[in-house]
């Protein structure tokens, strides 16, 4: 799997150690920790690096590494993967165990969470065990007054014996007293064993494994029982405050929960359709502007016509239509649900939709790879990290695209307002259009599951594995964090990818569809190729053709299956809906058509976008292939289903 | 004192941590999130079909899927935390 704890592991060392051989005046910094504590949020006050950081536990898989200048000292900060724990042999916890045994880095900060400083203490006492040079970092000491916890800070460096420091991760006078605390520490000068018995890593053989499960639980009793000794010395807490309790009594109340996800997700859908119309149509009237005035600049430069053709109208017109399309949903739905990750929401849908997937013998959180699919599958499938096991990561990667993503919404859409209501209703702003479309999507999250679960019967096979989820805190949050990390970390990354395939794909479509051969262009003849196959399905050549030039973007379809119809050779706005069903119409569309061209729409191959970070994520071309695949026979055998059934009948 | 599964729990009610079964699948993660011996656990709400079931311990809020609670055995505490439940 994508990314395995020991390659992750032994680049860093070495990456590390580089560092250090270069440069004997920098300082290594290790940040260790329980996942979810704000260490992330900490690495990016201090390096001004901005990675991603997000309110779910476990989300640090990667390993991220940043420099800092402070008072003319260098640091190189490095922010290990958060664990619970260094002896459970998960991929995260081996890379933060390599690391701090290595004994590497300089000083190693302990970041704990104030709201659960007992748990976050038993770590500190694991990494205790492994080096001697620590800090422990106290964050989140806000969030701990609102709950009517108070701390001790003196009393804990007492205990724990090593400097202890208390920060509020956004604040940046936390920073300086993180570089002060540095600046102070010196190494602890008697070389003290601790009472606590050494057991430093399970080994490798199995055999000999097993005789040390023991010893480890015990060691784990022993250090537990001294975190909540220390616990009970250090931190008062006042009365319980149950407002966190309280909210979620709410949403995960039988009832209301499922109204409530449901209502979010078409608020979230709702302003992003509706608030990207307008900037992307901004965009592509500004692209088109530059059209002619860059066509006639290449004209002058002496370059030959079909160059110029080809670079303006196909690669440039492609390209930028892609832009124009992408770019404003995304960056209007990833902020968005950025918000949600940040605020705590997203947890608490995976735990209200668990129990779907347990019976399909998936992961919970596959719940959430699911809804960020409907924004968009590759970032859906990079989603797919924050579960745990390999079999159901691979299950959530293989069924993200049978989720249709923004790109495919328009589509799906305007065939609903052609074919499924009638002409009177066109225009008005009726509910029947809205409730057609939750049907379809009803629709593909039941045909992922179903697929789910015919994976984990077969080329997955497997029980439902274990999972633990932690529900973190409701926490503010924070809008300009949000905006910059969805921004950079989410969208241009997308967008990137996508570009790289829109350039040479917009010069394929023009080159097929401007080059004849014995009179016809070569679109039509691959279209005419397709037609039978097309016919089984209940489709024709021509929206099969379409349907792989739009392998860059699903965007691309509709208009393909427009251009080619109209043989006009360059894409263009679909304008007039009433214009748009004439040509339709005129081409033989039926009912039938329009209702397998939106099944194909849901279950075909993933965008090449897509195709490109399942290849990334699995590391895998077979895999690739599958998640290509699956959803490709899928939706060939489901329109085949229906064009037979209708033949049958009509 | 008789020891029962963490399942019998109902929300409200605490119990301390008593063993985990040697066959659960995720003894150690489970001892790594706070499930230690003599730790105090109390079911906080279920989902809305039932399972996974949310448990505060150490101050944190962890679900668990019912075949991996029913793993862990607790010995009941009587007096009801929450007064308003």
């Amino acid at each position: 799997m994508g990314l395995s704890g020991s390659s992750v592991g032994r680049n860093l060392l070495k990456e590390v150690t580089d560092i250090k051989s270069n440069s004997n005046d920098r300082k290594v910094i290790a940040l260790a920790g329980n996942p979810n504590v704000g260490k992330s949020s900490l690495f990016n006050l201090i390096t001004k690096l901005h990675q991603h950081t997000g309110n779910w536990p476990g989300k640090t898989v990667q390993v991220a590494v940043g420099n800092a200048v402070h008072n003319g000292n260098n640091y190189v900060f490095v922010d290990l993967p958060g664990c619970y724990s260094l002896f459970s042999r998960s991929p995260e916890e081996d890379v933060a165990r390599d690391f701090i045994e290595s004994n590497i880095a300089d000083v190693t900060i302990i970041v704990c969470d104030a709201t659960a400083l007992e748990r976050n203490l038993t770590l500190a006492m694991q990494i205790k065990e492994l080096t001697p040079n620590v800090i422990l970092c106290v964050n989140l000491l806000d969030e701990a007054k609102k709950k009517n916890i108070s701390i001790d800070l003196d009393t804990l460096s007492i205990q724990l014996n090593c400097p202890v420091i208390g920060t509020v991760a956004h604040k940046s006078d936390s920073i300086d007293k993180i570089f002060d605390a540095l600046e102070k520490y010196s190494p602890p000068s008697t070389d003290e064993k601790s009472d606590i018995n050494e057991i430093k890593k399970a080994p490798d053989n199995p055999e000999a494994q097993k005789s040390t499960t023991e010893n480890t639980e015990e060691y784990i009793n022993i250090i537990s029982q001294k975190a909540a000794e220390i616990t009970s010395l250090a931190v008062k807490e006042k009365t319980e405050n149950t407002t966190d309790l309280k909210i979620d009594k709410i949403i995960t109340n039988r009832y209301l929960s499922f109204v409530i996800i449901f209502f979010l997700l078409i608020t979230v859908f709702w302003i992003t359709v509706a608030g990207a119309n307008y900037p992307s149509r901004l965009l592509s009237h500004l692209f088109s502007s530059a059209e002619k005035p860059l066509y006639n600049l290449m004209y002058s430069l002496k370059i030959p016509k079909t160059i110029c053709d080809m670079t303006v109208y196909g690669v440039y017109h492609i390209l930028t239509w892609i832009i124009s399309v992408m770019l404003p949903p995304m960056a209007i739905f990833f902020p968005l649900f950025t918000l949600l990750e940040d605020i705590g929401f997203l947890p608490r849908i995976a735990f209200n939709l668990d129990k779907c997937f347990q019976k399909c013998s998936t992961c919970g959180k596959q719940a959430l790879t699911t809804c960020m699919g409907f924004g968009c599958n590759a970032a859906g499938v990079i989603g797919c990290r924050i579960i745990d096991t390999p079999r159901e990561r691979m299950i959530a990667i293989l069924t993200n695209s049978f989720i249709p993503c923004n790109g495919r919404f328009p589509v799906i859409i305007s065939l609903i307002t052609l074919f499924f209501i009638s002409d009177s209703f066109i225009g008005s702003s009726s509910i029947l259009p809205a409730v057609i479309l939750a049907l379809f999507i009803v629709l593909s999250i039941s045909a992922s599951l179903l697929v789910s679960k015919l994976l984990s019967k077969t080329i997955l096979k497997g029980l439902p594995s274990s999972f633990t989820l932690e529900l973190p805190p409701y926490r503010r949050p924070q809008i300009s964090k949000i905006i910059i990390r969805s921004i950079f970390d989410r969208t241009l990354f997308v967008l990137g990818r996508a570009i790289t395939v829109a350039a040479p794909a917009g010069l394929i479509i023009w080159v097929a569809s401007n080059t004849t051969i014995n009179g016809l262009s070569i679109l039509e003849h691959i279209a005419d190729f397709l037609d039978p196959l097309g016919r089984i399905m209940g489709l024709d050549g021509i929206i099969l053709t379409a349907f792989i030039l739009g392998f860059p973007a699903n965007e691309i379809v509709f208009p393909l299956i427009l251009m080619m119809y109209s043989s006009s050779g360059i894409l263009s706005e679909t304008g007039n809906l009433f214009a748009v069903k004439q040509i339709l119409i005129s081409n033989g569309w039926t009912f039938v058509t329009a209702l397998n061209t939106i099944i194909f729409m849901l279950f075909h191959w993933p965008c090449s976008t897509t195709c490109l970070t399942v290849k990334s994520e699995t590391k895998s071309v077979k895999w690739t292939l599958v998640a290509f695949a699956l959803p490709t026979l899928f939706g060939i055998l489901l329109c085949s289903l229906i064009n037979l059934i209708s033949n049958i009948l009509l | 004192m008789n020891s029962t599964p963490l399942t019998s729990l109902s929300p409200g009610e605490s119990g301390i941590v008593n063993t985990i079964d040697n066959s659960s699948p995720i003894k150690t993660r489970l001892r790594d999130i706070g499930f230690t011996n003599g730790a105090t656990v109390r079911c906080e709400f279920a989902s809305p079909f039932g399972d996974p079931i949310a448990y505060k311990i150490k101050n944190t809020t962890v679900a668990l899927r019912k075949t991996d609670a029913s793993d862990i055995s607790v010995i009941k505490k009587t007096r009801r935390l929450i007064p308003w439940d």
